[in-house]
């Protein structure tokens, strides 16, 4: 009732207002001659502007290329059961002309929304570029919020672990997110801390948990447990395409920015190793994909020679040994490179589904067992464990994220 | 598919503008106005019956005396604050510029690209008199009162169906001491703006816009008070200032009140009549640190409220926001 109300009071001063301005034009304007003033100065400012710098700006990752993802070709990826598909879709931004839309190039995939219970089309891996300001390249992941069952486009945020890449020139890797999004329209991405990433998923986790509970009569069969996976903070991290150095400074962040204080690089050492590639560079940032955004692949390739510097500058920080996953074994002893420490694959399966195979590496056998159980419970965001396992860990490694004190 | 329908309508707006056309009629239309009209009026005098904020800090209070002075002397009218020139005195426009806006050009031409905006100061417009102290060729020396007109250009929403571009010419006061080359101690500016908003007719040519509903016309066309009080003018980013805003047809009746808390960082708290709106932190000029926005009451209740974190001028999505 009162929905209806505040709609009716809304509709009401739409009509107001658009009706007014719709017959706004005043054709007697008195002052005739502060128009051409004003449009003199603004054709010899957007001349200059051609020829400064600023252009340069103006033209990064524009002119927004055609769109090939189109509504057709999302429904044949749906019909067909296509797990994949690469293209280019572009989203309205109403405050800009057409040529210079924001838009997504890269690959698409499945995606389920918890809330109008229907697989739709979302972005995986790729680039959104905001032309004349910057692009965002990653690992894109998708939470469906609250959407009226009457209202057909579906509403949702995105997140993206990667490069902010600004058209000053400048980038930054990091966690980037955008909320309340609306299918079609643009998307404002904002830098998020790892804690808010953290609160976020929770948040997300615990709305869509009530809402299963409200349908729990119904027959729904759809696959609860794919929700709540994409949910997992540090595991988003490291399966991100970023090359590894960089994801694990990226890790480290989420370790200390949500775990408290203490050294997490036990943690972020399992992180490192979720994509499975031992040897991970991360294909987005080192030119083994080619983009027809415009000037992009110029720009990761710049991007990734920067990254290889910062790699090479830092030795000491190498990225640890990481071992593909996959493997059958349940646990395999290694050589580390001191001989009092152990290294140990751990297999273990997330009860909401998922297989992950992590190295632990340790100098107690308690400890090891400790940080299995952190490792299982952090990665399978096992939220109620948390304060359990941390216990566990600073009574068998004297640390609350299970990094060994002599 | 969805996205499809969307773009090709460009925009919700003008589904609803194409819905107002032909489903509007003229007597919902009329009693919407009305209904809106009352709201604002009476939000309006709501406001102004609280009068200005009173303060704890003694040194406050005593801007805020000042100003009701000058605004029963000035008010809104950009003439009184003209006839008070004396002899032109000429400045470097962009050394004016950053006096009255506390940047500089082209960080401020920055600003509003983010908004996809083109900001533009007609410097022809610039003119500049003394009302007291000493200008020559050499500039201004000494305690000095200045009387300056600008006027600036703001196009937004460039190459759509919604640009628009609004022309403000302003008239200010500004009251200071120019000494050994920078302007030191109090400073006292006084701002009256009056806006244009011109769109492009059917030929390209830029008419001024009318609307068929006076009261909007009442505010569009209403001129804007804003004066400003800074404690020292040598470091007007980190020293105590309030910033008064009226127009009473829009029902603007804001304070501002910056305070130093420590190293480069300021507080400011804003007041709509004598009601908390936000609080914020700067740093350097930039925002840093939670930006909180209470929320609003209006004649129809309570709306909005929300806490933003600014990071060296960025808006982050944090739990914890430092602001130092």
């Amino acid at each position: 009732m009162r929905f209806r109300s505040v709609f009716s009071l809304l509709t009401s001063l739409v009509c107001v207002l658009f009706s007014s301005i719709a017959s706004a034009q005043d054709t007697s304007d008195p002052n005739s001659t502060l128009g051409l003033d004003v449009m003199q100065l603004l054709q010899q400012h957007d001349a200059e502007k051609q020829n400064s710098d600023s252009s340069t700006q103006f033209s990064f990752m524009a002119p927004t290329p055609p769109e090939t993802f189109t509504d057709d070709v999302a429904r044949h990826m749906l019909n067909t059961g296509a797990q994949s598909h690469r293209g280019v879709q572009v989203r309205d931004d109403p405050l800009q002309p057409a040529q210079r839309d924001p838009y997504f190039e890269g690959t698409f995939k499945r995606t389920h929304h918890p809330y109008l219970n229907r697989t739709f089309v979302s972005y995986d891996e790729g680039a959104y570029a905001i032309p004349g300001d910057a692009v965002y390249v990653g690992n894109f992941h998708y939470f469906g919020q609250p959407t009226e069952e009457w209202d057909s486009f579906p509403k949702g945020s995105f997140v993206v672990i990667g490069k902010r890449i600004k058209a000053d020139g400048t980038s930054e890797n990091g966690i980037y997110i955008a909320e309340d999004a609306v299918a079609g329209f643009s998307l404002r991405f904002v830098r998020a801390t790892p804690e808010y990433l953290k609160q976020f998923e929770q948040r997300h986790t615990a709305a869509v948990q009530s809402y299963q509970q409200q349908l729990a009569s119904s027959d729904d069969e759809w696959d609860f447990g794919q929700v709540l996976a994409l949910g997992l903070g540090a595991a988003m991290i490291g399966s991100s395409d970023l090359p590894d150095m960089e994801k694990l400074n990226l890790a480290q962040a989420f370790i200390s920015d949500v775990s408290g204080d203490g050294s997490g690089n036990a943690l972020a050492n399992i992180m490192s190793s979720y994509s499975g590639g031992g040897s991970n560079l991360g294909g987005l940032f080192t030119g083994e994909q080619s983009f027809d955004a415009p000037g992009l692949n110029a720009i990761l390739a710049a991007a990734a020679g920067q990254t290889i510097n910062t790699s090479t500058t830092s030795p000491s920080n190498a990225s640890p040994q990481s071992t593909p996953s996959g493997t059958s074994s349940s646990a395999q002893s290694t050589a580390a490179s001191s001989s009092s420490m152990q290294t140990e694959n751990f297999n273990f399966s997330c009860p909401m589904g998922g297989n992950y195979t992590i190295p632990i590496t340790y100098k107690k056998p308690s400890c090891g067992s400790a940080m299995k159980d952190f490792a299982r419970t952090y990665s399978c965001n096992l939220i109620d464990d948390f304060a359990k396992v941390g216990q566990q860990c600073l009574q068998a490694c004297g640390n609350n994220q299970c990094a060994e004190v002599n | 598919m969805i996205n499809h329908v969307l773009r090709n309508f460009k925009s919700v707006a003008v589904i609803l503008a194409a819905m107002s056309l032909t489903a509007c009629d003229a007597a919902i239309t009329q009693m919407a106005q009305s209904s809106v009209e009352a709201d604002y009026r009476a939000e309006s005098a709501r406001l102004e019956a609280q009068g200005n904020p009173k303060f704890s800090d003694p040194k406050l209070n005593a801007i805020v005396t000042e100003f009701e002075a000058d605004y029963a002397k000035y008010g809104r009218d950009a003439e009184k604050l003209k006839a008070e020139a004396k002899a032109a005195c000429p400045m470097d426009p962009k050394k004016l510029f950053k006096l009255l806006h506390s940047m500089e050009y082209e960080d401020y031409q920055e600003m509003f690209k983010g908004f996809g905006s083109t900001y533009l100061v007609d410097f022809n417009s610039y003119n500049t008199s003394i009302v007291s102290g000493k200008c020559d060729e050499s500039g201004v020396e000494g305690p000095v009162t200045l009387v300056t007109t600008e006027r600036t250009i703001t196009r937004s929403a460039e190459g759509t169906e919604y640009e628009s571009i609004m022309v403000t010419d302003s008239v200010a006061q500004l009251r200071a001491t120019y000494q050994d080359g920078k302007w030191s101690g109090p400073m006292r500016a006084i701002q009256i703006q009056k806006n244009v908003t011109l769109r492009p007719d059917e030929s390209g040519a830029l008419k001024a816009e009318k609307n068929d509903w006076s009261f909007l016309n009442e505010m569009g066309q209403a001129p804007i008070a804003t004066y400003t009080y800074i404690e020292d003018a040598a470091a007007p980013m980190s020293t105590t200032s309030i910033s008064f805003g009226r127009q009473p047809e829009s029902g603007l009746y804001s304070t501002n009140v910056t305070q130093p808390i420590g190293g480069d960082t300021t507080r400011t708290i804003s007041y709509k009549g004598t009601e908390v709106v936000s609080e914020q932190t700067m740093k350097n000029g930039k925002l840093h640190g939670w930006q909180i926005l209470y929320p609003q009451q209006t004649a129809s209740g309570y709306y909005g409220g929300q806490k933003n974190c600014y990071q060296n001028g960025e808006l982050v999505k944090a739990v914890t926001c430092p602001a130092n």
